[in-house]
C-alpha cells in the first residue's frame, strides 16, 4: 500500500485559524467547569479569542501552505480582520442579548467561533475542498445557533428552515465541485484557472460546474432567486446571533464567490449578463419588499438581499477596483449592521418577541443616545453622507462606471433611492410619535463598549475613507 | 487661507458644529443657556461671514482656497473656496441661522437642545455646500442638508409632521441618487480623456471650457440630466416642487425652521455653480424646456398660493414663485440673467425670511396661520403693520425695493438670451402680478378692516420690530443700492459667462 504522503504545513500562514480552532476545542472543555449563571466568562474568553486572533493577522506570513489549499494574502488579510472584528463585537453583544432572553449557554459563544473559523476558511481557502470545508462548518455552525432558544418555537423552525435551505445550497456546491474537478481535473483554485477546457463536453461541465458552485455560495450571501430563508432566519434567529450571520456569512460568502469569479479571468464575459440580471433582481427585490415589512428585523433581513446586490455589482466587473469597491461596501455594511442590531437587542422584550418599527415610536424621548446610533446606523444603510454607507456606494457606482457599464448606475441609484424610503422612514419614526413604554432600556457595559466602537466606525469610514481604502490599496 | 494664515471658510463651517457640540453639553433645563449659546454661536458665525465678504477681493475665481487631500487614490481633496457667486450666499446663510434662533420659541416638549444643536448644523451644512470646491465634497454638504431639516421638522413639527419630514427627505435625496451617478460618470470620462482622477470642479469645468475635454452629446445630455433632476427638485420648480409646501406646513408655526431652511434650496446655486458650466451644450439645448417649466412655475404656484388660507404654505407657493424667476434668470446663461438670479435668491431669503417672521408672530395669536381669523391689525399694531407692508412690497418687487432689481434682471437676461427669448418674459410677467393679487389680498385680510375683537394682533415687542426693522432696511439699501451685492458678483460671473461661450463654441 502506497504511503499517503502529507504535505507540509505552514503555520504562520494558517495562524489564525489555529488559534480560532485551537481556542474553539479548548473551549468546549473549559465551559464544562463554567458554572450556569456566570457564563459571561465563556463569552469573554471567546472574545479574547477572536481579539487574539485578529492580532495574529500582524504576524501571520503570506503565501499558501498545505499544498496549495489554504493561502494568506493581502486581500484575506483585510478579509480577516473584517470577520474576526465582527466575531469580537458579535459576542460581546451576544454575551448581554443571550442570558437576557434566558439562553444561558456557553456553547454559543463557542459555536459562533467555529462559525468565524469556518469564515476565515473561506477567505484563506484557494482549493475548492477548502471551500466546501469552510462553507460547510460556518454553515452547520449557525444551523446550531439559530435554533438555540431552543425551546422558543420560532427559532427552532428557523434553524430547521436554515438546515433543509442550507443543505440544498450545499449540495449545489458539491455537484459544482465535483463537475469543475472533472472538467479540469485539479481542486486548487490556481490550478483550474490555468486548466479550463476550451472546447468539448468539459467546457460544458466546467460552465455548469462553475455555476452550481456560484448558486451554492449565492444562497449562503442571499442572492435572488435564493434569497427565500433569509427574512424568517432572520427573524427567527436570536437577534445576536441574527447580526452575527447577517454580516460574517454575507463577507466569507462574497469572498468565496470572488476566488471563484477570479479563477475565469478574462473567461469571466461569459457569466456576466447572468451576473447583472441576477445583482438588478437582488437589489430590486430587497429594497421593494423591505417596504412592506412592519417586523425589524425582517426589513433588515431584506435590506441585507439589496446589499448583496449592490456588493454583487461590485464583484462582476471583475477588476481590481470593482473588488475593491465590494470589499469597502461589505466593510461598512459589516459595521452599520452590527450597530443596527445592536440597538435591537437592546429594545426587545426579554421573550425574545419581535420588535416591530413601529415600537420605535417616540425612542428619542425614551433614550436618545440609542436613537442617534439607530439613525446613523439607518442613515449609513441607506448611503446618506458623512457615514461608511455613503462611500460604500460612492465606490461601487464610480466602479461600475469605471467597468463600462454606465447603465447599472442608473439602475443601482434606483435602487438606492427606493432604500432611502423605508431607512428614512423609520429613522423618522424614532423622532415623532409618543413613546409606548415609558421605561427606559438599562445599557449592558459589554453591549456599550460594542456599540460605542461599531458607532464610531460609521463615522471615521464615512468622514475618512482611507482608513479602509489604504488597506485595499496594499491588497492590489 | 488669508494673509493671516487663518482657514476663514473652515472655520465658518466648524464654528456653528462646535456650537451643537457645546449646546449638547448644556443640562437639558438650561434653556435658557441653550439658547444664549446658540446664539452667541451663530452671531460669531455672522461676523466671520461678513469678515469673509470683507476681505473678498474683486476678482474672478475662488478666493481664501483650503485644500487637503481627502481620498488620494480616487482624486478626492477637502477644497474650499469662496468667489463673488456664493460670498453673498454664505453671508446670508450665517444672517438666517441668528433670526431663526431669534424666532424660535419654547418648545413644549421641554428639550431644546437638539433644537438649536439641528438649527446650527443646517447652518454648517449649507455654508458647507455653499463654499465647497471639490465635487464630491459639494455633495455631501448638500444631502448633509436634509438630515437636520427632516429632523427638525419631524422632531418639533406640527401636523403631519413625520409624513412631511419623510418626504422632505426622500423626495430631493432620490434626486441626488442620480447627481451621484451623474458625478461619478462626469469624473469618470475626464479620466479616461486626461488620464486625471478629479473632482476638482475648477479644473473639469476649465477642461470643459478649453476644449482637453469632450463629452459624446448624447452622453452630455444624460449626465446633465443627472445634474438636473437633483438641482430641479431642490430648487423647487414644478412639478417636482411637492415636497416644499407639505414640508412648510408641518414646521414649527414660530417660523424658525423656515428661516433657517430658506436656502435648503440650493438647486438654483447648484446649476449655476456645476450643471451649466460642465455642460454647456446640454445646458444650452435645455434651456427652453426648463424656461417653460419655470415660467409653469411662477404661475401656477402664483395662482395656488391665491387660494391658500394658510399663511405659511401661501408663503411656500411664493417662494417657489420667485424661484421661477430664478431659474429663467439661470438657464439665460447671461451675465445679466445669473447676476438677476442670485440677487433674487439672497432677496428671497431676505424678504421671504422677514414674511415668515411675521407670519410667525401673528401665529403666536389664536388665529394661528390662517389669515381669515385675522383683521385689523394695522390698527392695533401700526409700527408691525407698517414693516409689514414693505417686506409685502419688496415680495412682489414694487421698484425701489430689493425683489424688484433681482427680477428685472433675470427678465432681462431671459430677453436677451438666445436660448429664451421674450415671449417666455410676456407670461413671467403675468406671475407678478398674481405675486401682487395673492400677497396684497392677504396683507389686506389680517391688516386692514375693523379691528376684530376675538383675535386683535397686539404690537409686537420691540426686538421683534428691531430684527423686522434691520430686514426692512436690508431691503431698502439692496433695492436702491444694488451695486452692493452685483458689484463683488460681476467678475465671478463675467468669467463664468465667457467659459461658457468658450465652452459652447468648442466642437
Amino acid at each position: 500500500m502506497a504511503q499517503i504522503a502529507l504535505p507540509s504545513i505552514d503555520y504562520s500562514v494558517i495562524l489564525q485559524l489555529v488559534i480560532i480552532f485551537g481556542s474553539a476545542a479548548t473551549l468546549l472543555i473549559v465551559d464544562l467547569f463554567v458554572a450556569a449563571g456566570s457564563k459571561r466568562i465563556t463569552a469573554l474568553l471567546a472574545f479574547a479569542a477572536a481579539v487574539a486572533s485578529l492580532v495574529a493577522g500582524q504576524y501571520s506570513t503570506t503565501g499558501s501552505t498545505l499544498a496549495g489549499a489554504v493561502s494568506y494574502g493581502p486581500m484575506s488579510q483585510l478579509v480577516n480582520i473584517i470577520i474576526l472584528a465582527a466575531t469580537a463585537v458579535s459576542i460581546l453583544l451576544a454575551s448581554d442579548a443571550l442570558p437576557k432572553q434566558g439562553i444561558e449557554r456557553g456553547e454559543a459563544y463557542i459555536l459562533m467561533l467555529l462559525a468565524s473559523g469556518g469564515m476565515l476558511l473561506l477567505s484563506q481557502g484557494s482549493s475548492v475542498v477548502m471551500l466546501f470545508l469552510g462553507l460547510e462548518l460556518l454553515s452547520i455552525a449557525l444551523y446550531v445557533l439559530t435554533a438555540i432558544a431552543f425551546p422558543r418555537l420560532s427559532s427552532e423552525e428557523a434553524g430547521l428552515k436554515y438546515l433543509i435551505i442550507g443543505a440544498f445550497g450545499a449540495g449545489f456546491l458539491v455537484f459544482g465541485i465535483a463537475l469543475t474537478f472533472g472538467a479540469t481535473g485539479y481542486l486548487t483554485l490556481s490550478d483550474i484557472a490555468t486548466h479550463i477546457p476550451t472546447s468539448g463536453i468539459e467546457r460544458g461541465y466546467f460552465w455548469v460546474g462553475v455555476t452550481l458552485m456560484l448558486i451554492g455560495f449565492g444562497y449562503k450571501v442571499s442572492l435572488v432567486p435564493f434569497h427565500m430563508w433569509t427574512p424568517d432566519v432572520y427573524q427567527g434567529a436570536p437577534t445576536p446571533i441574527t447580526a452575527f450571520m447577517s454580516v460574517g456569512s454575507k463577507v466569507a460568502g462574497f469572498v468565496a464567490i470572488v476566488s471563484i469569479l477570479q479563477v475565469l479571468g478574462t473567461e469571466l464575459v461569459v457569466l456576466r449578463p447572468i451576473l447583472i440580471g441576477v445583482s438588478i433582481a437582488t437589489m430590486a427585490v430587497g429594497s421593494i419588499v423591505a417596504i412592506s415589512q412592519t417586523s425589524i428585523k425582517r426589513m433588515l433581513a431584506y435590506s441585507s438581499i439589496s446589499h448583496a446586490g449592490f456588493v454583487m455589482l461590485g464583484v462582476l466587473s471583475g477588476d481590481a477596483n470593482g473588488l475593491h469597491a465590494a470589499i469597502f461596501y461589505l466593510a461598512a455594511y459589516t459595521i452599520t449592521n452590527l450597530a443596527a442590531f445592536a440597538v435591537v437587542m437592546l429594545l426587545e422584550a426579554n421573550d425574545g418577541s419581535d420588535l416591530t418599527i413601529a415600537d420605535l415610536a417616540g425612542l428619542w424621548q425614551r433614550h436618545p443616545w440609542l436613537s442617534v446610533v439607530m439613525s446613523l446606523a439607518l442613515l449609513s444603510l441607506a448611503g446618506v453622507p458623512p457615514t461608511a454607507g455613503f462611500f460604500a456606494k460612492f465606490l461601487i457606482i464610480t466602479a461600475v462606471w469605471q467597468s463600462g457599464l454606465a447603465w447599472l448606475a442608473v439602475a443601482a441609484a434606483v435602487a438606492s433611492a427606493i432604500g432611502a424610503f423605508f431607512y428614512v422612514r423609520c429613522m423618522l419614526q424614532m423622532y415623532s410619535g409618543d413613546s409606548e413604554t415609558s421605561e427606559p432600556a438599562r445599557i449592558p457595559l459589554a453591549s456599550m463598549i460594542a456599540m460605542i466602537v461599531v458607532t464610531i466606525a460609521i463615522i471615521v469610514v464615512g468622514l475618512a475613507p482611507w482608513t479602509i481604502t489604504s488597506a485595499l490599496a496594499l491588497a492590489q | 487661507m488669508n494673509q493671516l494664515g487663518i482657514p476663514l471658510l473652515s472655520l465658518l463651517i466648524a464654528t456653528p458644529l462646535l456650537g451643537a457640540l457645546l449646546v449638547l453639553l448644556t443640562p437639558r433645563q438650561a434653556t435658557g443657556m441653550q439658547r444664549g449659546i446658540a446664539g452667541l454661536v451663530s452671531i460669531i458665525n455672522l461676523v466671520l461671514a461678513v469678515v469673509v465678504r470683507a476681505s473678498l477681493a474683486p476678482t474672478a475665481g475662488y478666493q481664501m482656497v483650503e485644500q487637503q487631500t481627502w481620498l488620494p487614490t480616487m482624486g478626492l481633496h477637502y477644497a474650499v473656496g469662496v468667489d463673488g457667486i456664493s460670498v453673498w450666499l454664505v453671508v446670508l446663510a450665517s444672517l438666517m441661522t441668528p433670526l431663526a434662533i431669534f424666532a424660535a420659541r419654547q418648545k413644549n416638549d421641554g428639550n431644546q437642545r437638539a433644537f438649536y444643536a439641528l438649527l446650527l448644523v443646517l447652518a454648517s451644512s449649507l455654508i458647507g455646500a455653499f463654499v465647497a470646491t471639490d465635487l464630491l465634497l459639494f455633495y455631501v454638504f448638500f444631502e448633509l442638508t436634509l438630515i437636520p431639516t427632516a429632523l427638525l421638522i419631524a422632531l418639533y413639527g406640527v401636523g403631519e409632521r413625520r409624513a412631511a419630514a419623510t418626504k422632505f427627505f426622500v423626495y430631493p435625496f432620490v434626486g441626488s441618487v442620480f447627481l451621484l451617478v451623474s458625478i461619478a460618470g462626469l469624473v469618470y470620462v475626464n479620466w479616461q480623456q486626461t488620464g486625471v482622477m478629479t473632482f476638482d470642479s475648477v479644473a473639469l469645468s476649465a477642461a470643459i471650457a478649453n476644449g482637453t475635454l469632450k463629452i459624446d452629446e448624447n452622453l452630455e445630455r444624460l449626465l446633465f440630466a443627472g445634474f438636473f433632476i437633483a438641482f430641479a427638485i431642490k430648487t423647487p420648480i414644478w412639478p417636482f416642487h411637492t415636497w416644499m409646501p407639505q414640508a412648510q406646513a408641518a414646521t414649527p408655526d414660530d417660523g424658525s425652521v423656515d428661516i433657517a431652511g430658506i436656502l435648503v434650496k440650493i438647486g438654483a446655486y447648484g446649476f449655476i455653480r456645476f450643471a451649466i458650466p460642465f455642460f454647456p451644450h446640454a445646458s444650452a439645448w435645455a434651456a427652453p424646456a426648463v424656461a417653460i417649466l419655470a415660467v409653469i412655475s411662477i404661475i401656477y404656484s402664483g395662482i395656488i398660493a391665491f387660494g391658500q388660507r394658510d399663511m405659511k404654505v401661501l408663503l411656500s407657493y411664493a417662494t417657489i414663485s420667485h424661484l421661477g424667476f430664478v431659474m429663467l434668470g439661470v438657464f439665460s446663461q447671461t451675465a445679466e440673467g445669473m447676476s438677476g438670479a442670485i440677487l433674487t435668491m439672497i432677496n428671497s431669503g431676505i424678504t421671504t425670511g422677514a414674511l415668515f417672521l411675521i407670519v410667525g408672530i401673528l401665529a403666536r395669536q389664536p388665529g394661528g396661520r390662517i389669515a381669515d381669523n385675522f383683521s385689523g391689525a394695522w390698527l392695533s399694531a401700526p409700527r408691525f403693520g407698517s414693516l409689514a407692508l414693505v417686506a409685502v412690497f419688496a415680495s412682489i418687487g414694487v421698484p425701489g425695493l430689493n425683489g424688484f432689481i433681482g427680477e428685472f434682471l433675470s427678465l432681462q437676461g431671459a430677453w436677451v438670451s438666445t436660448h429664451i427669448g421674450f415671449t417666455f418674459i410676456v407670461f413671467a410677467v403675468l406671475g407678478i402680478i398674481v405675486s401682487a393679487a395673492y400677497l396684497l389680498r392677504m396683507y389686506r385680510t389680517v391688516f386692514m378692516g375693523e379691528v376684530s375683537v376675538t383675535s386683535a394682533v397686539p404690537e409686537a415687542s420691540n426686538s421683534e420690530l428691531l430684527v423686522l426693522g434691520l430686514l426692512v432696511v436690508a431691503m431698502l439699501v439692496i433695492g436702491l443700492y444694488p451695486q452692493l451685492i452685483l458689484g463683488s458678483m460681476q467678475p465671478s460671473i463675467a468669467a463664468l459667462v465667457q467659459s461658457l461661450t468658450q465652452g459652447a463654441t468648442q466642437p
